[in-house]
């Protein structure tokens, strides 16, 4: 196996890896730090957070995909010791009431009717609580007041939590519309149950949702948003970011990195149909490391395996086709 | 605080209020969120840092996340700058990229400005040096080295003032060589320094200021009606969602029924509609394009969800709309263009609003094959959308078989509210008009520009009303939407002759899908229009233009098609620019708008043409008069300026003379005291002497007792009596340099002969002296001689100033004129401005000094005669009007010849004159 070949493990040719005498080396985690410790959130956004914090509004944070969005939420709730976060992704199918609760009425039913000999079972054993409707619980004292939550919380609170609701865009137009006055006031009812909660202001949850402007939001909604759209980061914050959240090897971090950053921003640079963010960025530099290619010093033989790289940024064969034709040279 | 960032009395709240204007999400809530902000922060952040601070509780999604943080700039920048200078408090915002380097670059724009004063000084001071070595020439420093000149002659005296100094020629050509240039190189420096602001502005990244100007939205909306509002509220009933859910209530109730045997029942989800909109547009001020987009925008007003794209003939590439504040001026770069709009594939809008119900308002022309007219293949596409309807603009009267042939995959109504209508009934009750059946009202438009009937035509389809409409349309050189809907508001024009029909019928016409009225029916349509209502008109566009960014408070998303844009990077340059910004008064500030410079700028022409194109392209780059002369004009010009003043310095010293003697007579005038030599001797030369130095006698024993060459050749020829003037031609003229007009006085020497004969003293009743005119207040009509399109105007004599009586042959006056409308006529300056032209006031043939001709037989009195000519550059108004002057009689003390018994007057001290009978010298003795 050729040096640059290290990483062939199927070749297609009916050979076993046995037979080849390799090994298969253990699965790796794609980003091998995820912890919200490594999180780096610029000063803009970190003002924005507080002025949210401040005014205790939603946070709404667009940008491009991979920006790190969502893991700012897990950041927040790092940084502020807050319980969470607490996560609900919005579907086209998505009510206003699954935000707080869900109620599985084909099971109370199937039980209502099928196991009648036992105990009967209330609507409260057959709800749900959500991120929001979660929130809002854990902000009060435990007690008999309050419903039975999943394992792991029952006995928590109160407790300010971080809820994100991700990608809010994709719920349909009634959606945002339907949770102003919830989210503004924190109270919900579960209409099966008829009971009614609204949140101790002491712990008032802080709530992040995420968006990518697929579709525009109605103006009564914005309103009540703090609003921060992230950008791209620039080479130097590239930089910090990758090295960061990956163990890279000495020499490709003091000598190659900073190649490879700029080649990434040159790929973003083309007429892209989809532009590679964070997240390609990380994974691309994670397979040069392995491969030990430095994008401006192409040793031979490289050029080809980093032709094969491109295919870690373009996400569409049209993509591909374009940085593999103008970077061939 | 200006008009940008108008002072509410919170804090920022101007800024907000500007913000709002632009079209943020600015309400109460707003200025409450951003005060309790600032009360948390206060004295922990700079202000820098309030940027990123306050941006967040604004801005409400990218592009507005971007124009809060320059206007924040903007707005701190000033803020800034008041607290650095503050002179300039009263000033509102500005620029934080100005804020810092005011005054190096400032500085360091000066020093051209600094220079072209000091070589200002300099000049003025070098023409005033001259000026007077030029008065100490005329008046003493020329020796007159004659003794005497015993025969007066006009003639001579004419030819010797007109004789040129050359000493004052050579400056002053020496003026004529390096002036121009130097004037052209400190322009052609501005304009470079200009040319850098320009280029500069046009690198920047910033965007620049857009200060709207925008009609007032008219009181009621085109679509105002109860079929709209009808047909709006239907168009919101929430239709059928693909979500199922478990209906709990008849679950229950079929269990029940099935005597416990589950039986689930699911209903559907309902959803409010969305709308994609697909929206054709044939040029940027394609007005069917903004009547469809008008119509979308009220229904978005009634609550509709309607997301809008437009496309460029081929709906496979759509644009989205770009934000409102983002909108330039449509004359800037990248307007006209769709810079600021991003291109979307079909497809990619597809994927995101499948489930809409799809509009698109355009003519279909993009949908069929341009040859064949069958349907285009790729317009399968639109069959993803189960609901789908294609608004087109033209008329029912003129569809064809391209409609025919979309129907069947689209429903085809028009786009006007009975096209709504027709929506409305097919997604509520399915019902569905075909193309054939769809009513034929409007009249056919089918239009021959060329034709000679054009207007017949027009007035014809239109109608009168609107026929005055588009009239009245045709005034302002390009077609905006907003300007036509304004224009078809005003009160000359019919009451609401904006509505749906006539608007419709006005922008189906083909100028109102490109934006422009070829030239030669702009004219005719101008024509057509009436006096009153044009007027109207031009006054109301011009309104528009001064109320700019008045209507803040009620400007209309979409309303800003007319704006002014001034660059930020002018506002890092020059402090006049940050002037403009910080004043933020587009009336006055407009840098980019070409075509309202023009319009304003224009004369008083129809279509503001002010030169044949081929003319134009000769001086002008492009022919575009907007512009400055080609630089070659100007250096070929500046030369022309070198080469006239080099050629006319002879001409400019004997004009300096003139003025000189004249001013020197007009001081010595009023009757009474002679204070100075140059006040006493030259306007009263004695009787019979001529004002030129060739009069001037010295004393008898006077230390220079050779006579000069000049004295011996002006000598008068024998046989000629005083009365009969010899023509300067036939003057014999010195080889000297000639002497000036003006008498220099010769003083009596201390050893001048006490036994020589007294001079006469000064006429006390006038004489000499200029005293009153004989005729105040005279009216004088003026003819036209060259045109007699020319309307003369009449020229009042308020003062001439011409002794009634005098002593001389020869008497100075100077005219004190006014036309009509009391402008008056001042003869030292020659240009007097008249009407709007310019006119030259020729005063007594160029000198104010005239000869008198004492008829032969009757000695007493003669008669004066003032030509007074107006002439324009097309005409001339010449007059003329005499007064008598009657000879001074003699007193005692007059002196008589003692040779021949003439009344000789030598009034003057230390003077001598020559008798004009026989020669004869007298002189008066005392003391000046």
């Amino acid at each position: 196996m050729a040096a640059n070949e290290h990483f062939r493990f199927y070749i297609g040719n009916g050979e076993t890896i046995d037979q080849r005498g390799g090994e298969l080396p253990p699965p790796e985690k794609s980003i091998e730090d995820n912890h919200p410790a490594q999180y780096i959130a610029e000063k803009a956004l970190s003002d924005a957070v507080n002025v949210a914090l401040m005014l205790s509004q939603p946070l709404l944070i667009t940008g491009e995909p991979g920006t790190g969005k969502t893991q700012l939420a897990w950041s927040i709730a790092y940084e502020l010791n807050l319980n969470g976060p607490l996560v609900f992704n919005a579907k086209t199918t998505s009510s206003a009431k699954d935000l707080f609760y869900r109620y599985d009425a084909l099971r109370h039913f199937h039980d209502a009717n099928m196991r009648q000999e036992q105990p009967r079972f209330t609507a409260d054993d057959y709800i749900t609580y959500e991120a929001l409707g979660l929130a809002i619980l854990l902000s009060c004292r435990p007690g008999p007041s309050r419903p039975h939550l999943p394992d792991g919380l029952s006995g928590r609170g109160p407790v300010r939590s971080v809820v994100l609701i991700d990608e809010i865009d994709k719920a349909p137009r009634d959606f945002p519309n339907d949770i102003l006055y919830e989210i503004e006031e924190m109270t919900f009812t579960v209409n099966e149950t008829g009971r009614s909660f609204k949140v101790d202001d002491k712990y008032r949850p802080f709530v992040l949702l995420t968006s990518n402007s697929e579709k525009n939001l109605p103006e009564a909604f914005l309103r009540r948003c703090i609003f921060y759209d992230i950008p791209f980061p620039d080479k130097e914050q590239l930089k910090l970011i990758v090295e960061r959240r990956l163990k890279l090897s000495e020499e490709f971090r003091k000598n190659m990195l900073n190649n490879a950053i700029e080649h990434f921003q040159e790929i973003r640079d083309l007429l892209l149909k989809k532009k590679p963010a964070t997240a390609e960025l990380i994974s691309w530099v994670r397979v040069l490391d392995r491969m030990q290619i430095d994008v401006r010093h192409l040793r031979p033989g490289q050029a080809e395996a980093l032709a094969l790289t491109y295919s870690v940024i373009a996400k569409n064969k049209d993509d591909l086709e374009t940085i593999k034709s103008t970077f061939s040279n | 605080m200006g008009d940008h960032f108008q002072d509410t009395g919170l804090m920022f709240g101007d800024l907000l209020e500007y913000l709002r204007q632009q079209g943020f999400l600015i309400g109460v809530d707003s200025h409450l969120r951003l005060q309790k902000v600032l009360g948390q922060v206060s004295g922990s952040c700079s202000p820098d840092e309030l940027r990123t601070l306050l941006c967040p509780i604004l801005a409400t999604d990218k592009k507005q996340q971007a124009f809060f943080y320059s206007a924040f700039d903007a707005y701190l920048g000033l803020k800034q700058f008041e607290a650095v200078l503050p002179e300039y408090a009263e000033l509102p915002a500005g620029n934080k990229d100005v804020a810092e380097p005011y005054t190096i670059p400032l500085q360091a724009r000066r020093w051209p400005y600094l220079i072209l004063g000091l070589i200002l000084a300099v000049i003025v001071a070098w023409a005033s040096y001259y000026r007077e070595r030029l008065a100490q020439f005329t008046q003493g420093g020329t020796p007159a080295p004659t003794a005497l000149t015993p025969t007066p002659t006009p003639g001579l005296a004419t030819t010797l003032t007109d004789e040129p100094v050359p000493e004052l020629i050579k400056p002053i050509r020496w003026l004529a060589l390096f002036f121009p240039p130097l004037f052209l190189s400190l322009y052609e420096l501005y304009l470079y320094n200009r040319r850098n602001l320009l280029l500069r502005m046009l690198n920047s990244s910033h965007h620049p200021y857009i200060f709207p100007i925008r009609p007032a939205p008219p009181s009621n909306s085109i679509f105002e009606s109860e079929r709209f509002y009808h047909s709006a509220r239907l168009l919101k009933h929430r239709q059928v969602a693909e979500l199922h859910s478990l209906d709990i209530p008849a679950t229950v109730n079929e269990t029940i029924k099935g005597l416990g045997y589950p039986s689930l029942r699911f209903k559907r989800a309902s959803k409010m509609p969305e709308y994609l909109v697909l929206i054709e547009r044939v040029a940027y001020r394609d007005h069917l394009s903004r009547f469809c987009d008008e119509l979308i925008r009220a229904l978005e007003r009634e609550g509709l969800l309607i997301t809008r794209y437009y496309y460029e003939g081929d709906p496979r590439v759509c644009f989205a709309p770009a934000p409102e504040f983002l909108k330039t001026n449509p004359l800037l770069p990248g307007a006209e263009t769709g810079k600021n709009e991003r291109a979307i594939p079909l497809k990619e809008i597809l994927n995101k609003h499948e489930d809409c119900r799809l509009l698109i308002f355009g003519n279909g022309e993009g949908l069929v094959e341009p040859i064949t007219g069958v349907k285009a293949e790729w317009t399968s596409i639109f069959d993803q959308w189960k609901e789908r309807a294609l608004l087109t603009p033209i008329s029912p009267t003129e569809w064809a078989s391209r409609e025919l042939r979309l129907s069947s995959q689209f429903l085809i109504a028009p786009a006007t509210l009975d096209g709504l209508r027709a929506l409305v009934d097919y997604y509520e009750f399915n019902e569905l008009i075909p193309p054939q059946k769809w009513p034929r009202r409007e009249p056919p438009l089918s239009l021959d520009v060329d034709s000679p009937d054009i207007l017949t035509s027009l007035r014809i389809y239109l109608g009168e009303k609107p026929f005055q409409w588009l009239c009245a349309c045709a005034v302002y050189p390009v077609l905006q939407w907003e300007l036509t809907v304004y224009i078809g508001s005003l009160p000359h024009l019919e009451q609401n002759l904006a509505s749906e029909l006539n608007i419709l019928r006005l922008i189906r016409l083909p100028w109102f899908r490109s934006g422009f009225i070829p030239k030669h029916l702009r004219r005719l349509l101008i024509q057509e229009l009436p006096p009153e209502v044009y007027k109207e008109v031009r006054a109301a566009i011009v309104n528009l233009m001064n109320q700019a960014g008045q209507y803040g408070e009620a400007i209309e998303e979409n309303a800003n098609q007319l704006n002014v844009a001034i660059p930020r990077s002018l506002t890092s340059i020059l402090q006049s620019s940050l002037r403009n910004i910080l004043n933020i008064r587009p009336k006055n500030r407009i840098f980019r708008d070409h075509i309202f410079i023009q319009f304003l700028e224009s004369r008083p022409s129809m279509l503001g043409l002010s030169l044949p194109a081929g003319l134009s392209k000769i001086f002008y780059p492009n022919g575009n008069t907007a512009l400055r002369m080609k630089l070659g004009v100007r250096i070929l010009l500046t030369l022309l300026i070198s080469l006239t003043v080099w050629m006319a310095a002879p001409q400019i010293v004997r004009a300096v003379k003139t003025e000189q003697a004249l001013t020197a007579q007009i001081i010595t005038s009023p009757a009474g005291a002679l204070p100075s030599p140059l006040a006493t001797t030259s306007p009263t030369p004695p009787l019979n002497a001529t004002p030129s130095p060739t009069a001037t006698a010295t004393p008898v024993n006077s230390p220079q007792p050779q006579p000069s060459p000049a004295a011996v050749t002006s000598t008068p020829v024998a046989g000629q009596t005083p009365q009969e003037f010899p023509s300067p031609t036939t003057t014999p003229v010195s080889s000297e340099p000639p002497p000036l007009i003006i008498i220099t006085p010769t003083p009596v020497s201390a050893g001048t002969p006490a036994s020589l004969p007294q001079p006469p003293t000064p006429v006390a009743d006038g004489g000499t002296e200029g005293t009153a005119p004989p005729e105040r207040g005279q009216t004088v009509p003026l003819t036209p001689s060259l045109d007699t399109r020319a309307i003369c105007p009449k020229v009042r004599i308020r003062a001439l100033n011409v002794p009634s009586f005098t002593a001389q042959n020869t008497i100075s006056y100077s005219l004190n004129a006014e036309a009509t409308g009391g402008k008056a006529l001042q003869p030292s300056r020659y240009l007097w401005r008249l009407s709007n032209s310019q006119a030259r006031i020729i005063v007594g043939q160029d000198t104010p000094t005239v000869s008198i001709l004492w008829p032969a037989g009757n000695k007493e009195a003669a008669e004066l005669t003032v030509r007074v000519t107006v002439t324009g550059y097309n005409f001339a108004c010449p007059t003329e009007t005499s007064w008598t002057v009657q000879r001074v009689p003699a007193t005692d003390d007059d002196k008589c010849c003692a040779s021949c018994g003439e009344l000789v007057c030598c009034a003057n001290p230390g003077y001598c004159i020559s008798c004009g009978e026989c020669g004869s010298v007298c002189c008066n003795e005392d003391e000046p």
